[in-house]
């Protein structure tokens, strides 16, 4: 794959096993796409801030492919390419910056019927129940993520949801230049290289 | 069809807003998100419509661009067809209290289904203006006068502040009894002390008050006099209960008096 990766979901295929059927949901193209650009804006204030961030990033909704009519809720960690400069991890990151992030549902899909014994119906929840206000940096990238509550639960059909991300977050950067000082056109976010292993989406350690 | 308050978690979680200042003419770029709870549930199958209007408690006297992001967070369905859909989104300013207001249009089928929670992002540039209450407090100089006309020495000596109103009433034979609660909201700053030949005068200013409730400005101070009591009160004409709102946010002449009533 070139360019940077996003959307670096691993799915937890938990459907009920012993029935001989694919499981798998419909492709979700848009898992696998190229990450949407990271916006960094120069701003004046409030101090210490000087710059406002636009980023995305993706994440599952409940235990991934679920048939087994129970509700399942996750707390995942969706994270993004915006990388934050000098975070001091002793502190609150409440004092260091400020996000504004909410989630909403993107994909719903099911899967074939899971045996002769079940009738067409089915029942489904899907649900964003929270955003947590205090975010997270990695330590060792500077990886900017925001931890989401979900809850899934499907019955008869093996099922996948996903959630899209949205936060902008105000923070203060040495290198952003005032927007009257910037005689140069504002250089473009750089990709994060993913190694292997690196998900984007993850359970809060 | 239904009001949300984000100052009600059973209405709006995760609400979270940034404010940025854009270091233009008092420019502001807000960005409010939240995930909303119309908790809208039918049983029909034929699809329904429905407006929600969530109360984002976000001042702003005027919009100059916004742009809303809302989206399906919380469905379900049991055994049936179903629609969900979040139709269309808008931002206003409300007029009765000057704040933002996020007006949402949804539809529902499904026998039944369930529209629990939409999440929302509102980004916009906002401007803003000072708005006030402000007045004097005018005391006789033979009851105090201070070594200097700072306000610093003068303010602790006075108390204004603003107090939301609420009256109930409840019969009696000699008719309706009005009883009247006044809850502290802001309190005001002393900004400059004036004097005339026999007179003190202290200005103050109470910033950015509410829209849309009704309130009173009351006064309090700590002087005394021997062989009288030291009342302070609205100055003759002065109307101390208004209700603001955006196109009306300020009050001025708001002025008290203090006099002396010699006892015995």
């Amino acid at each position: 794959m070139t360019g940077p990766k996003t959307w670096e979901v691993f799915v937890v295929d938990i459907a009920l096993p012993g029935d001989g059927l694919d499981h798998t949901p419909p492709p979700i193209a848009s898992v696998d796409g190229l990450a949407q650009p990271v916006v960094k804006i120069p701003i004046a204030g409030p101090a210490p801030y000087n710059t406002l961030a636009v980023a995305r990033g993706r994440g599952v909704i409940g235990r991934g492919k679920v048939s087994d009519d129970f509700a399942h809720r996750a707390t995942w960690r969706s994270m993004t390419h915006l990388k934050i400069p000098g975070i001091d991890h002793d502190r609150p990151l409440s004092e260091q910056l400020v996000h504004s992030s909410t989630a909403c549902i993107i994909t719903m899909s099911s899967g074939a019927q899971l045996g002769p014994e079940h009738d067409s119906g089915s029942n489904f929840l899907i649900a964003i129940d929270a955003v947590i206000a205090e975010a997270y940096v990695d330590e060792a990238t500077g990886r900017f993520g925001v931890d989401v509550e979900t809850v899934n639960r499907h019955n008869q059909t093996s099922s996948g949801d996903f959630f899209e991300m949205t936060t902008w977050v105000m923070y203060y950067d040495p290198d952003t230049v005032p927007l009257d000082q910037a005689a140069d056109p504002i250089e473009p976010h750089p990709g994060v290289t993913i190694h292997e292993g690196d998900v984007g989406t993850s359970f809060p350690g | 069809m239904a009001e949300l308050d984000v100052l009600n978690p059973a209405h709006v979680s995760s609400h979270q807003v940034l404010e940025a200042d854009l270091g233009v003419g008092g420019r502001s770029l807000i960005v409010a998100s939240g995930i909303a709870r119309p908790e809208w549930k039918i049983d029909s199958d034929e699809v329904h419509r429905g407006t929600w209007t969530v109360h984002l408690r976000i001042p702003a006297d005027t919009v100059e661009q916004a742009t809303t992001h809302i989206g399906l967070a919380s469905i379900g369905n049991d055994d049936t067809e179903y629609g969900f859909s979040t139709d269309s989104a808008a931002v206003v300013i409300n007029p009765a209290t000057g704040e933002l207001d996020l007006e949402v249009a949804l539809a529902l089928m499904g026998e039944p289904s369930t529209l629990n929670r939409f999440s929302y992002q509102v980004v916009a540039t906002v401007v803003r203006s000072t708005s006030e209450v402000t007045g004097t407090i005018t005391w006789p100089k033979s009851l105090w006068t201070p070594e200097t006309r700072l306000p610093s020495e003068v303010a602790p000596h006075f108390t204004v502040q603003l107090d939301a109103r609420a009256t109930s009433s409840s019969p009696s034979p000699f008719g309706p009894i009005v009883t009247e609660t006044l809850t502290p909201l802001l309190a005001g700053d002393i900004t400059v002390v004036t004097e005339t030949e026999y007179e003190m005068s202290a200005r103050y200013r109470i910033l950015n008050p509410p829209k849309g409730r009704e309130v009173k400005i009351t006064a309090a101070t700590d002087l005394t006099a021997p062989g009288a009591n030291v009342l302070i009160g609205r100055a003759e004409g002065v109307v101390d209960v208004f209700t603001l709102s955006g196109g009306d946010p300020s009050r001025s002449g708001v002025d008290f008096i203090v006099v002396l009533e010699h006892v015995g």
